[in-house]
C-alpha cells in the first residue's frame, strides 16, 4: 500500500500555538536563573575562602544595582518554579488515599505548597537567627 | 492491485471479528491470519455496548435458566440445540477474557460481580462498570497484539466476497487512505461485520454499521434469515438515539409517564410490587417495554421534547454515590448529550433501533452455505436469538461463536482444497464495478437517498406494523434501488480517502439488506417477538409461522422470501409470562 | 425549527492527488443548539461538499475516532457543540503532530505500532486455565489500573504534546500510560519486560512534563501521570542495571 502522500507538518514556532507551552517553557527557562544564582552563590563561597578583599568585591557586585535586581529575579524564578513543580508534583505519585476516597490533585498541590511556605519561613528564621 | 495470500481472512474487528482472529491464531499458530477491518479495530461499534455480557456464575443461576430465559426471550424461534450449545460456554468465555485483563466489576470481596438485565429469572450479566463493550474491545484488541500470525489491514474496506461454484476464494478490499485495491486470496474467511441498525433513522448504532457485510454475504448465496426482527430499545435519547443502558434499570431506574405512572404495570408487566423482582415492570424484555411506550404514545401520555415525544426514566433514587460508581458513562452521557444530570432529574427516553436479530444463517460454528464462509456476531444468526434477542446475550455471543468461527475456519483452511487459480480475473472484475460507481457526474446525491430510505423503514417497519404500510416500504425501497442504479452524483472522484464512495458503496448493500427486512416482515402474518403487527395478525401463530424467514437475492429484483422449520429440543412453545406475581 | 441559527466552519482541507499544501476552506452550516461540531461536518458532507474527509463513528465519545483541533484545542468533534462557538467561527484541523492523510483525517500507526510495542495485555504467571476461574481482584485493587485502562485511543494527548511532536521516536503519552495500566494490575507479571521499552529515551524519559496531555484527555486517564509515576521506578532499574554491570565487570 504506497501510493499516499502524507503531508507532514512543520514543528517550526510550536510554543506559539498554545499558552501552556510558553508557559512550560517560562518554567524550563527559570532553571537557567536557577543555576545561574547558584554560581553566584559558589563565587560567593570560593571568595569567602580567598579572604576578605575578594569577599568584599562579591558584596558589593550583589548589592550593587544589578545585583539586586538579578536577586530578585531569582526570587522570583524561584517562586514560579516551586508552584509549578509543586503543581505537577502530584502526578509523580501513586494516587493517595484517604479510606475509601482518593485525595485530589488540588489537594495534594496545596499540601505541599503549605509544606514549601513552612520550610521558607523556618529557614529564614533560622538564617536570621544565625546572622544576629 | 495487491495481492496477499493468507489462510484465513477475518473481515471485522469488532468483538466477533478480535474473537475469531484469536481463536484461529491460537488453534494454528502457523496460519497466517488477515485481520481487514474498515476502521481501526478499537474504534468497532462493539466498544460502545454498555451494559453487560451474560454468563452463569451466580449461585442461585443455572445454564437451564439462562436456555430458558434466552428461547422464551426469543418467543420459541430460537435454534435449541444452539442455545443449549452456547449457553454452556458463555462462563469459560468470559473467564478467559478475565485472564486476559478484562477489567469485570467485583464484589468487595473480590469475586465477579454480576447484574441483572431484562427478561432474567437470576443475575447474570458481567459487566465492566456501564463500559462492558469498551473494556472487551480494547482486552480483546490489545490481547491480539500477542499473536505474530495476526495481520492487521486496519483501515481496509471489504467491497466483495470473492465465490465461485459455492466456494470462497478471497476477499476484494480497498485500503481507504490510498484508495489502492487489495486481493486476499485465502481458502476461509469469517464475516464479523456486524449489524445493519442504519437502514433506520433513529438508531443506536455507530456510524459504522451499515449492513454492508449482509449485503455482500446475501449477494453471494447464502441468503438471510430472520430479517423482519429488529431490535428496539426502549431506552434512547430522543433525536440522537443514544443509548441509556437496560442495566440503569437493572440497578435500579424506573419508567415514567407524563402522568408520574410506572406505565409498564398498565401493559402486562404488572403488577409494581414487590420491586424489583426479575422479568417485571422496568426488567421486562426489550420488545415488551418498546411497545409498550408505542402504546402510551398512541394515548398522548408521552412528554413533548423538541426531538419528539419521551418518556422519563428515573435514577434520582439510587443516589450520586451509585451512580457515580454503578453508571458514570451514562451520567457523562445525559449531562453531555441531553443536558440533564440525572442525580437531579429524569432522563427523557424512547426508544430506537438497536438490534438486528437476523443475518446470515450459520450453523453453530459459524459456516454458511457457501464453503469457506464462516459468520460470527451480529451479522451472523446462528439462532440464538430468534424472535427477540435477551439484552447480554450479543457480547456473550461475539465471544462464544466468533471462537467457534475463528476455530472452525483455521480447520477448513488446513485440510480444504487448494485455492483455485483465476481469482485474480474474478477480482478484477469485481474492482471495475464498483470503481465505475465513480463514476457518474448525474443522479441524486447520496444523503437524498439514504434519508429516503431510512424514512421509509421507521414509516412502515417500525414498532408496530400493517400490511399496508410494509407494503409501501416495499415499494419506496424497490424506486430507491431503481434511482440508486441510475447513478449516484458524488463530490468526490479521487482514490484516496473517499469516504462519500464507500458510502455509497455502503448504501448499495443497505437498500438490499432493507428490502430482505421489509420482505420478511411483510410476509409473517403474525405477532412473535419484535415483530408486532396491528391489523388483525396481533397474535402469534404457531401453526403458520413457527419458521425461520430466509431472504433470497434476486439481482435487481426484490428478495424472494422463504420459511424454514426452528429446532426444538426440549421446551415446546409456551406463554411468554412476564411480570405477574413475584 | 425556529432556534436554527448560523455559523462558519473553517476547515482545513487537503487532497494527497492534487495539493501540495494544506488550505482552509469556509462554509456556513445552519444549527441548533443540540449540533456538535461532528454534526457541523456531516451536514457539510451530505449538503455542501461531499468531498470533506473526516472520521468518525460512535458519536457518543467512547471509539475514539473524531478526534481533531477545534479552535487549536484537541478535542472529539462529537463532543463539543456549535453552540458554544457562536458568534465566533469554528476552525477545525487534522490532529497536531500527525502526518494528514486528507482532509481532517490523519494517520493514527505510529501510535498503534507503539502501542504494540509496550506489552498492553496481562502477561500472567502462573498462566491460569478458565477451568481455575477468576482471578480475585477487589475493588480497591481495581481502583490502581482502571482510571488509566479509561483510554480511549483518540490520540488527543500526542496532539497536544510538544515532545511528540519533536522527537518522532517517543512513545507518547497514551502507549505510556497502557503500559503502567497493565503494570498496576494486580493480576500481571510483566513489569521487568515492560521496563526495557519504558526505561529509555524513547520511554518515560522522553517526558519532559509539559502536562497538557492530561487536561485535554476527555477520560481522565491523566497520562502524564501514570508515565511520571513510572520515573523512580525506572531510575532504580537503571542504578540496578549499573551495579550489576559493575559486579560482573569486577569478578
Ligand atoms: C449502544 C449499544 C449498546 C449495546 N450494549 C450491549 C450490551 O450491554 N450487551 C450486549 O450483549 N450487547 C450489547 N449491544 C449489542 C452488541 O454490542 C453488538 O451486537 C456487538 O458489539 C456487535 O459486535 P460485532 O463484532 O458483531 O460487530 P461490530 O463491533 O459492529 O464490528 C464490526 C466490524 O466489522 C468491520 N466492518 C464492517 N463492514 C466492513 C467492511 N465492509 N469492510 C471491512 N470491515 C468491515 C468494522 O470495521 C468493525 O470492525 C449493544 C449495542 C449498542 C448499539
Ligand atoms: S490517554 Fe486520554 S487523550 Fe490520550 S488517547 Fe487515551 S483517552 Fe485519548
Ligand atoms: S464519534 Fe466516537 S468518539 Fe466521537
Amino acid at each position: 500500500m504506497t501510493s499516499t502522500r502524507p503531508y507532514i507538518r512543520s514543528m517550526k514556532g510550536w510554543w506559539r500555538r498554545h499558552p501552556a507551552y510558553r508557559w512550560y517553557l517560562l518554567r524550563e527557562a527559570t532553571s537557567v536563573v536557577i543555576g545561574l544564582y547558584a554560581l553566584c552563590l559558589l563565587w560567593g563561597m570560593t571568595a569567602l575562602l580567598l579572604g576578605p578583599g575578594a569577599h568584599d568585591v562579591w558584596r558589593a557586585c550583589v548589592q550593587s544595582l544589578p545585583g539586586r535586581v538579578f536577586q530578585l529575579l531569582a526570587l522570583a524564578a524561584f517562586a514560579w518554579h516551586a508552584w509549578t513543580w509543586l503543581r505537577l508534583l502530584p502526578l509523580t505519585l501513586a494516587p493517595l488515599r484517604l479510606g475509601r476516597h482518593r485525595i485530589s490533585q488540588t489537594r495534594v498541590h496545596r499540601a505541599a505548597l503549605g509544606a514549601w511556605a513552612l520550610t521558607s519561613v523556618a529557614l529564614l528564621v533560622a538564617a536570621a537567627g544565625g546572622l544576629r | 492491485m495487491q495481492t496477499i495470500d493468507a489462510d484465513v481472512v477475518v473481515i471485522g474487528g469488532g468483538g466477533a471479528g478480535l474473537r475469531a482472529a484469536i481463536a484461529a491464531a491460537e488453534a494454528d499458530p502457523d496460519a497466517a491470519v488477515a485481520l481487514v477491518s474498515k476502521v481501526v479495530p478499537t474504534r468497532s461499534h462493539t466498544v460502545a455496548a454498555e451494559g453487560g455480557a451474560a454468563g452463569v456464575i451466580h449461585p442461585e443461576d443455572h445454564p437451564d435458566k439462562h436456555f430458558d430465559d434466552t428461547v422464551s426471550g426469543g418467543d420459541w424461534l430460537c435454534e435449541q440445540d444452539v442455545v443449549e450449545w452456547f449457553v454452556g460456554r458463555c462462563t469459560p468465555e468470559m473467564t478467559q477474557m478475565e485472564h486476559w485483563g478484562c477489567p469485570w466489576s467485583r464484589r468487595p470481596d473480590g469475586e465477579i460481580n454480576v447484574r441483572y438485565f431484562g427478561g432474567m429469572k437470576s443475575p447474570r450479566s458481567w459487566f465492566a462498570a456501564d463500559r462492558t463493550g469498551f473494556h472487551m474491545l480494547h482486552t480483546l484488541f490489545q490481547t491480539s497484539l500477542k499473536y505474530p500470525s495476526i495481520r492487521r489491514f486496519d483501515e481496509c474496506f471489504c467491497m466483495d466476497l470473492l465465490v465461485e461454484d459455492g466456494r470462497l476464494r478471497g476477499v476484494l478490499a480497498v485500503h481507504v487512505p490510498s484508495g489502492d485495491s487489495l486481493l486476499l486470496r485465502c481458502r476461509a474467511a469469517v464475516l464479523a461485520t456486524g449489524g445493519a441498525g442504519r437502514v433506520y433513522r433513529q438508531n443506536t448504532n455507530a456510524g459504522i454499521v451499515t449492513g454492508e457485510g449482509m449485503g455482500m454475504a446475501l449477494a453471494c448465496g447464502t441468503g438471510l434469515r430472520d430479517m423482519e426482527f429488529v431490535q428496539w430499545h426502549p431506552t434512547t435519547l430522543p433525536g440522537s438515539g443514544l443509548l441509556i443502558t437496560e442495566g440503569a434499570r437493572g440497578e435500579g431506574g424506573i419508567l415514567l409517564n407524563r402522568h408520574g405512572r410506572r406505565y409498564l404495570q398498565d401493559h402486562g408487566l404488572g403488577p409494581v410490587d414487590p420491586w424489583p423482582r426479575p422479568r417485571a415492570m422496568e426488567l421486562g424484555p426489550r420488545d415488551r417495554v418498546s411497545q409498550a411506550f408505542w402504546h402510551e404514545d398512541r394515548a398522548g401520555r408521552t412528554v413533548p421534547t423538541p426531538q419528539g415525544t419521551a418518556v422519563h426514566l428515573d435514577l434520582r433514587h439510587l443516589g450520586r454515590e451509585t451512580l457515580e460508581e454503578r453508571l458514570p458513562q451514562i451520567l457523562h452521557l445525559a449531562r453531555t448529550f441531553a443536558a440533564v444530570d440525572p442525580v437531579e432529574a429524569p432522563i427523557p427516553v424512547r426508544p430506537a433501533v438497536h438490534y438486528t436479530m437476523g443475518g446470515v444463517p450459520t450453523d453453530r460454528h459459524g459456516a454458511t452455505a457457501v464453503e469457506g464462509l464462516y459468520a460470527a456476531g451480529e451479522c451472523a444468526s446462528t439462532g440464538l436469538h430468534g424472535a427477540n434477542r435477551l439484552g447480554s446475550n450479543s457480547l456473550a455471543e461475539l465471544l462464544v461463536f466468533g471462537r467457534a468461527a475463528g476455530e472452525a475456519a483455521v480447520a477448513h483452511a488446513r485440510n480444504g482444497p487448494a485455492p483455485a487459480p483465476g481469482v485474480e480475473r474474478q477480482a478484477e472484475a469485481a474492482r471495475r464495478r464498483w470503481h465505475a460507481l465513480l463514476e457518474p457526474h448525474h443522479g441524486e446525491r447520496l444523503a437524498t437517498l439514504r434519508d429516503a430510505m431510512q424514512a421509509a423503514m421507521e414509516e412502515g417497519v417500525g414498532i408496530v406494523r400493517e400490511a399496508e404500510g410494509m407494503a409501501r416500504t416495499c415499494e419506496t425501497l424497490a424506486d430507491l434501488r431503481a434511482r440508486y442504479r441510475r447513478g449516484v452524483r458524488l463530490d468526490d472522484t479521487g482514490r484516496a480517502f473517499n469516504t462519500e464512495w464507500l458510502a455509497t458503496l455502503e448504501l448499495g448493500h443497505a437498500l438490499k439488506v432493507a428490502q430482505a427486512i421489509a420482505h420478511a416482515a411483510l410476509a409473517r402474518r403474525e405477532s412473535r417477538g419484535a415483530h408486532l403487527r396491528s391489523d388483525g395478525y396481533d397474535r402469534r401463530d404457531d401453526e403458520g409461522f413457527l419458521c425461520h424467514s430466509l431472504a433470497w437475492d434476486q439481482g435487481e429484483e426484490p428478495p424472494r422470501i422463504d420459511h424454514t422449520p426452528v429446532t426444538l429440543t426440549r421446551s415446546a412453545p409456551g406463554e411468554r409470562v412476564y411480570g405477574g406475581p413475584a | 425549527m425556529s432556534d436554527t441559527r448560523t455559523i462558519v466552519l473553517e476547515c482545513l482541507r487537503y487532497h494527497p492527488e492534487r495539493d501540495e499544501a494544506p488550505y482552509h476552506q469556509r462554509f456556513e452550516v445552519p444549527f441548533t443548539p443540540e449540533m456538535s461540531v461532528l454534526e457541523g461536518l456531516q451536514y457539510i458532507k451530505d449538503h455542501l461538499d461531499g468531498s470533506l474527509t473526516f472520521r468518525w463513528s460512535c458519536r457518543m465519545a467512547v471509539c475514539g475516532n473524531c478526534g481533531c483541533m477545534v479552535n487549536g484545542e484537541p478535542v472529539l468533534s462529537c463532543q463539543v457543540f456549535l453552540r458554544d462557538y457562536h458568534p465566533g467561527c469554528v476552525r477545525v484541523e487534522p490532529l497536531d503532530h500527525f502526518p494528514i492523510q486528507r482532509d481532517l483525517a490523519v494517520d493514527p500507526s505510529d501510535f498503534l505500532d507503539k502501542l504494540a510495542q509496550v506489552a498492553p495485555y496481562l502477561i500472567p504467571d502462573p498462566v491460569r486455565t478458565p477451568e481455575d476461574g477468576p482471578h480475585r481482584q477487589t475493588p480497591q485493587q481495581m481502583q490502581d489500573y482502571l482510571d488509566t485502562s479509561a483510554c480511549i485511543n483518540c490520540l488527543l494527548c500526542y496532539a497536544a504534546c510538544p515532545q511528540y511532536g519533536l522527537k518522532a521516536d517517543f512513545l507518547g503519552p497514551a502507549a505510556l500510560a497502557l503500559a503502567h495500566r497493565y503494570n498496576a494490575d494486580s493480576r500481571d507479571a510483566g513489569r521487568a519486560r515492560r521496563m526495557e521499552v519504558m526505561n529509555s529515551d524513547a520511554g518515560v524519559w522522553g517526558c519532559t512534563l509539559v502536562g497538557r496531555c492530561s487536561e485535554v484527555c476527555p477520560k481522565g486517564v491523566d497520562p502524564a501521570g501514570a508515565i511520571n509515576r513510572n520515573k523512580p521506578a525506572a531510575a532504580l532499574d537503571t542504578l540496578r542495571r549499573l551495579l550489576q554491570s559493575g559486579r560482573t565487570c569486577t569478578s
